[in-house]
């Protein structure tokens, strides 16, 4: 099963900034695959094009075959779980425990259900005692483990993570990287940072500068410095 | 410098606002009383305290403000950092009224302000979030109104840290003295930057809200527990403040 099939995608911001151009994709069920490019290449948009959260100026997108309409909406946040980049803009509850309760009382769950759910992921990242806190005062990395428990509550068949470990400790770092590891989904992730990728992927498809698919390919495409260099991650 | 007084008061403003909604975890024994029964009771606390000019009154729900925050056990420091700022910020606009009525006029119009902004500073300093929003949605209160205050919230916070933010920025970079033109004209560059920030930010959170499912409606949780003695004393408590307010 095809759980993204992108053709010739193009985005362009309100103030004329090309976002992503001429880019096309397929991601199979199970893949695990890092984008990789330099700071302003595109990354975040095209994540946001594979969460359904934005449509494309031109081309197409299907996310678990299926359009990205309005009547899809439910299956979609049902089943992917998106990381941003900045836990605080994903954070907006008065406490912790809010936040881990907002996406099953939003999908419908009681609040008994909801708070059996959100106990397994609070336990395993280590946020059970920050319950009562409100988000804006936590550190960096707990920031980090919050939203990520908060997106992994209804355990998606597709996560989706905006550079998740830029600006945390090393400790969280590890645990994050264990994390998706162990991880069984499908998974796509944006970063620059070239060192971990070789534990948690199997595909990884690098970005130019230009916002443009530069070359998809396995993990061996990490050793390739020509190419490395021409998207400027090296 | 000339620009220190302005940006020093923009600075404590926005670090004031920036946490002014956010929720404590108090354990008062106010908490033992039931939200709807709070809201309706303060309410009362907010409207005796606007609906007179006289200082015996006035003085009179001061007493209470404080002997409410005793009994709360709201540390006094985190009243006084939430109350803050907000007497010099309606004393500044009442200022025109020390020329058009008098002194007195201002002074009682602010303290009454005062009171009314000070209940509810306990009511949510005392109170989680998510039950005033229940609350609100309890007494019918339409849900566009509800969802609003909830939106608030979250970008209360995101508004005041921004301007912060940028401030700290502007003052890290800056190595020399300006003129008054320059300083006027760089406040400008300050509040258009500030607003393309606050709305580039605002639409990430409101990505982030869709990405975990908004669905147009704040969620909703069940009342706590309703424990009958605590509501009595507290209805009993408003009702001996407000004979007493009428009495006097």
């Amino acid at each position: 099963m095809n759980i993204i099939e992108a053709s010739n995608l193009e985005y362009i911001y309100p103030d004329r900034t090309i976002g992503i151009k001429n880019f096309s994709l397929n991601i199979e069920e199970s893949e695990r695959v890092v984008l990789l490019g330099s700071n302003g290449c595109g990354k975040s948009t095209l994540l946001k094009l594979f969460a359904g959260l934005i449509k494309p100026m031109s081309g197409s997108i299907k996310i678990f075959e299926k359009d990205v309409i309005r009547e899809n909406y439910l299956y979609f946040r049902k089943n992917i779980g998106f990381l941003f980049q900045n836990p605080d803009d994903f954070l907006f509850n008065p406490t912790v425990e809010d936040e881990l309760l907002y996406t099953p009382m939003q999908l419908g769950f009681s609040e008994v259900e909801a708070k059996n759910l959100i106990t397994e992921n609070a336990n395993y990242f280590g946020i059970e005692k920050l319950y009562e806190k409100p988000p804006f005062r936590l550190s960096g990395g707990e920031k980090k483990r919050v939203a990520l428990a908060c997106v992994l509550q209804l355990n998606p068949k597709l996560l989706i993570l905006d550079e998740p470990t830029s600006n945390i400790d090393g400790k969280t770092r590890n645990k994050i990287i264990e994390f998706l590891k162990e991880y069984k989904g499908t998974m796509i992730l944006s970063t620059h940072e070239i060192d971990f990728v070789k534990k948690i992927s199997n595909k990884v498809v690098l970005l130019s500068p230009d916002k443009e698919i530069l070359k998809v390919g396995g993990i061996e495409l990490l050793e390739d410095l020509e190419y490395l260099e021409a998207a400027e991650i090296v | 410098m000339k620009y220190e007084p302005i940006e020093a008061l923009l600075k404590s403003a926005s670090q004031y606002f920036e946490v002014f909604f956010i929720q404590e975890n108090i354990k008062s024994p106010i908490r033992l009383v039931d939200t709807r029964i709070g809201l309706i009771g303060f309410l009362i606390l907010v409207i005796l305290s606007i609906s007179t000019f006289s200082p015996n009154k006035l003085f009179f729900i001061l007493f209470n403000l404080f002997l409410l925050i005793i009994l709360s056990k709201i540390p006094v420091y985190l009243y006084i950092k939430r109350v803050g700022l907000m007497p010099l910020f309606i004393f500044t606009i009442m200022l025109p009224q020390v020329f058009l009525s008098s002194l007195e006029y201002a002074l009682l119009f602010t303290f009454r302000v005062f009171l009314a902004v000070s209940f509810l500073i306990v009511f949510t300093l005392t109170n989680p979030f998510k039950e005033i929003l229940n609350t609100l949605r309890f007494y019918k209160i339409p849900e566009i109104l509800v969802l609003t205050l909830s939106f608030t919230y979250s970008y209360t916070y995101l508004v005041f840290n921004e301007l912060y933010r940028i401030l700290v920025a502007r003052e890290s970079r800056r190595f020399n003295n300006k003129s008054y033109r320059k300083i006027w004209n760089e406040g400008g560059e300050l509040l258009g930057m500030f607003f393309i920030k606050v709305y580039e930010r605002g639409e990430d959170i409101h990505l982030a809200r869709i990405s975990r499912g908004y669905n147009h409606m704040a969620y909703q949780v069940k009342f706590e527990k309703f424990n009958l003695v605590p509501n009595l004393i507290f209805i009993f408590y408003i009702a001996l403040i407000t004979v007493g307010w009428m009495i006097i």
